[in-house]
């Protein structure tokens, strides 16, 4: 395939993945649904590529390239279509190879989505006319508007980290329950939109409002119209911030479906699922908020540590908020391999939630020697921030390359995995990739 | 749009290959369990009999699962255990879990 028709390809994909997904792989979506099914030659192409039957091609979503794709030793890639991990792909889950992560702000196409349901009929139409926002509860003024109502506040673009407050489940032991996330379920993009505080003081906040209760048009699982997905929401002085935004645009194009087309909040620098998709209603509460996944063991970790495997009484759990510091190495990808002598840029990002990030330090000798790396301040407040720095390997050999960031408060990352939680929230440890040199 | 998403999950049972591994009640598992979500989720996680046990009930009280007789319920159990208890090897068999780090450090024993 020459350059001219893999840039073809790529314009064509962030255009209309499903025509790209026909005319690379013959696959085409059935019925009304945003699913690809592959017909018989492009199965055979696809398992050619992959020398392994696919056991979910049938449910494959138009535009993801499957794990072993993404994970291949041998690149196979689409030039400029970037494959995301799927985790599950009913309810949509996948998360992005930090190689991929590379890009001081995260691209539509290489951000992560997590989906607790299906993304409603309404986020695949252009025509939101009918959209409301409703803003209701502890307020003197609730409100209801529409889109072009709420654009007449001011507007925003920050570059806001999200980070899902399950990234890396994976590493705890003994497991913990969900989608198994490693490293990437995280992404800064830009987001355009007005301050929830312009629109929250709009409707007068009553002084016994305490939370708010987000409230989106995502179909459940099951099938039941009547049955909440998810409904999360922050303390009032969360949503206040400056940085916490009701958003329609993704670097400067209108929110993809997957990212909660066409209205959503960004509530940068805790769990992602505070960032409510496909918005329709905010409920300011006169208490805690109580909607699906607010309580129980979602989005909860023990007040106090706890032994590995432990069952923990409800009472004993507390409300995640802030997310800790982490970092993350983008630059060069796991498993690399270069020569004796050669100098190796080593480039990342870090963030810290609430918090800045203030030193970021590398070590390849599994953590007896820190070099320090160059850190940039971020963008905005709540952007993660970049960090880069050379190294030189000095023996031919494998070695493994850590990074560890220090927040404005002095904490860093741990070493090893921390604090075992039954959901396996907060696993912020050292990000480490595999260097050979040959 | 409910009725895009029930034909949606209806097409993919009627025409996917089964995507769960080989085990007691697989199909079981599949006609109670593949409507709602697919089996990816299954496959990422290992529990024991009891959390599995927990799990189901969680669905039932939160998520809109039917109603199982015992004997179901048993069979569902059997095959998870089986296939994702304690003692699975899953790491061989899942494609969708995989090792996040290239060496492992186990939890100090002390």
């Amino acid at each position: 395939m020459n350059k001219k028709k893999e840039r073809e390809l790529w314009e064509l994909y962030a255009s209309d993945s499903e025509k790209a997904d026909a005319e690379l792989w013959d696959r085409a979506p059935e019925n009304s649904s945003r699913r690809s099914f592959l017909k018989n030659s492009g199965i055979a192409a696809l398992t050619v590529a992959l020398s392994t039957p696919i056991p979910f091609f049938k449910n494959m979503p138009a535009g993801l390239i499957p794990v072993a794709l993404a994970d291949a030793e041998e690149e196979f890639e689409i030039e400029g279509k970037h494959g995301l991990v799927v985790l599950n792909d009913r309810p949509i889950n996948a998360e992005t190879p930090p190689h991929l992560l590379d890009d001081a702000i995260t691209p539509n196409d290489r951000h992560f989505v997590r989906n607790n349901g299906h993304p409603p009929g309404s986020a695949y139409d252009t025509d939101t006319s009918e959209w409301t926002l409703t803003i209701d509860g502890e307020v003197h003024r609730p409100l209801t508007l529409s889109l072009d109502q709420l654009k007449r506040f001011k507007h925003y673009t920050y570059a806001l980290q999200v980070e899902c407050g399950g990234n890396g489940r994976a590493g705890f032991n003994p497991p913990a329950k969900g989608n198994q996330w490693t490293f990437g379920a995280v992404g800064c993009a830009r987001y355009t939109g007005v301050r929830l505080g312009d629109v929250l003081r709009e409707a007068g906040l009553k002084d016994s409002a305490v939370y708010t209760g987000y409230y989106g048009s995502d179909l459940h699982l099951s099938g039941d119209p009547n049955k909440v997905t998810i409904s999360r929401g922050t303390p009032i002085a969360k949503a206040m911030e400056d940085h916490t935004l009701l958003a329609w645009a993704m670097n400067g194009k209108p929110l993809p479906a997957l990212h909660g087309f066409p209205l959503r909040v960004v509530t940068p620098g805790w769990p992602a699922s505070t960032s409510a998709k496909w918005l329709k209603r905010i409920w300011v509460r006169d208490r805690v908020h109580d909607g699906p996944k607010m309580g129980g063991t979602s989005y909860r970790v023990p007040k106090y540590n706890v032994a590995p495997g432990t069952k923990v009484p409800e009472e004993d759990m507390q409300i995640i908020e802030s997310m800790p510091v982490k970092s993350l190495i983008t630059q060069p990808k796991t498993r690399v391999q270069i020569k004796k002598g050669q100098t190796l840029t080593v480039k990342g990002h870090a963030w810290a939630g609430d918090r800045s990030v203030s030193h970021l330090h590398v070590s390849y000798d599994f953590g007896a020697t820190w070099i320090k790396a160059s850190l940039k301040d971020p963008i905005n407040k709540f952007a993660w921030q970049d960090w880069q720095v050379n190294v030189k390997l000095p023996e031919h050999g494998y070695y493994e390359l850590w990074a560890r960031a220090t927040d404005s408060a002095g904490v860093m990352q741990p070493m090893v995995v921390p604090g075992w939680n039954p959901k396996g929230y907060l696993n912020n440890a050292m990000h480490r990739i595999a260097v050979t040199v040959v | 749009m409910i009725g895009a998403v029930l034909l949606l999950a209806s097409t993919a049972i009627a025409e996917s290959d089964p995507p769960l591994p080989k085990g007691p009640n697989q199909a079981v598992v599949e006609e109670t369990c593949t409507p709602c979500h697919s089996a990816a989720i299954i496959l990422q996680n290992r529990m024991s009999r009891k959390r599995w046990e927990e799990t189901i009930t969680w669905m039932q009280d939160e998520q809109g699962l039917m109603a199982l007789s015992s004997q179901t319920r048993n069979q569902i159990l059997d095959y998870l255990d089986t296939v994702r208890g304690m003692a699975s090897s899953a790491d061989k068999t899942s494609p969708n879990t995989h090792r996040m780090y290239e060496f492992d450090y186990p939890p100090n024993p002390l």
